[in-house]
């Protein structure tokens, strides 16, 4: 087949009159008027549709920049978490030994070495933490003083193993 | 300048809308779709009217792939009418339409049919068309002239099956 490009023809249009493509390439010739309020109408759409995309976009552009800085804030989230020292042993802790209160004060600054210090030994009985420490390192006449009555009964049997608790109670419900 | 931009816009419309939807109605089966087409084109022209360069190759280039997802429309509609009755053969839907100027429209693949849109309907000159496509001039003419070739063949094998 041989290609002959429209070049001769300075639009293109390599048409002859007899040619059955006239018919399907002639221009329109009919014209349909628009009914009356299209054009408003079309505005009205064309206007409501840019604003819907608009809106897309800027809710894609939200999720993105959401999802882009949710990496940074679990980050952040994370370090405090982490390096919280454990604090005193559990409730039935009555029995260690005082071994974890040295811990704490080499490690903190002036300012935190104070308050286990000093404060504790009034403040004690008021918040059960700091009675349990104290418990630990202070003498048992003031955690005995301090004490409920019912609260000794559980632990001799939970830590019958432990010997050094059980004749300060005794000495304790003596006194 | 938003009073100037609507009235470029009502100029258009005024200039464009009566050919559009007369061109649409050769190729569908009443008005009222030639005009929801036309109406449709010039929505989607106007949602992003500070984006096309050339509204007029814009128009007719939608307006074809819209009446070509109408007629996809209309053929699953008789395939389904076509299950649903079986007894009765339903008779082929009357071809109201321009049979000729939807064969311009059904049997060019896109790459000739944008061309042949722009060059005859949009009226547009070779060179308008090279730019808004982004082909070369004498691309656009090959592509022309393959569109022809391949519109005559069709054209001659329809008459064939009339006769």
């Amino acid at each position: 087949m041989t290609t002959r490009i429209d070049g001769d023809e300075p639009d293109g249009r390599a048409l002859a009159d007899d040619d059955p493509l006239v018919v399907v390439l002639r221009p329109p010739s009919e014209h349909l008027a628009p009914p009356p309020g299209r054009y408003e109408a079309i505005r009205r759409r064309a206007s409501r549709r840019r604003l819907a995309r608009t809106a897309a976009g800027v809710g894609v552009t939200c999720a993105v920049a959401l999802l882009a800085a949710l990496p940074f804030t679990s980050q952040r989230s994370d370090p405090p978490t982490t390096p919280a020292p454990p604090l005193a042993p559990p409730t039935g802790g009555r029995s260690a030994p005082a071994t974890p209160v040295p811990v704490p004060t080499p490690s903190t600054g002036p300012s935190e070495r104070r308050t286990p210090s000093s404060p504790p030994a009034r403040t004690g009985p008021s918040t059960p933490t700091e009675g349990s420490r104290e418990g630990v390192t202070r003498a048992p006449e003031d955690d005995m003083a301090s004490r409920p009555a019912a609260e000794p009964t559980a632990s001799p049997t939970a830590r019958g193993e432990m010997p050094q608790r059980v004749p300060t109670r005794e000495v304790a419900e003596r006194g | 300048m938003k009073r100037s931009r609507d009235e470029a816009a009502s100029e258009l419309f005024a200039a464009l809308y009566p050919r559009l939807a007369g061109w649409c109605r050769r190729l569908v089966d009443d008005d009222e779709t030639a005009h929801e087409i036309a109406s449709e084109s010039f929505t989607r022209l106007w949602a992003r009217w500070s984006r096309v360069e050339e509204p007029r190759g814009f128009l007719y280039v939608t307006a074809a792939n819209l009446v070509r997802d109408h007629w996809r429309k209309l053929e699953r509609e008789r395939r389904a009418v076509r299950r649903a009755t079986t007894e009765a053969a339903v008779a082929p839907h009357p071809e109201q339409a321009d049979p000729s100027v939807r064969l311009l429209v059904q049997s060019l693949p896109e790459r000739l049919r944008i061309p042949i849109l722009l060059h005859y309907y949009a009226d547009m000159p070779i060179r308008e068309v090279s730019v808004l496509t982004g082909r070369k001039e004498g691309t656009v003419k090959a592509d022309l002239h393959a569109a022809r070739e391949l519109l005559r063949v069709h054209l001659r094998r329809s008459l064939d099956h009339s006769h």
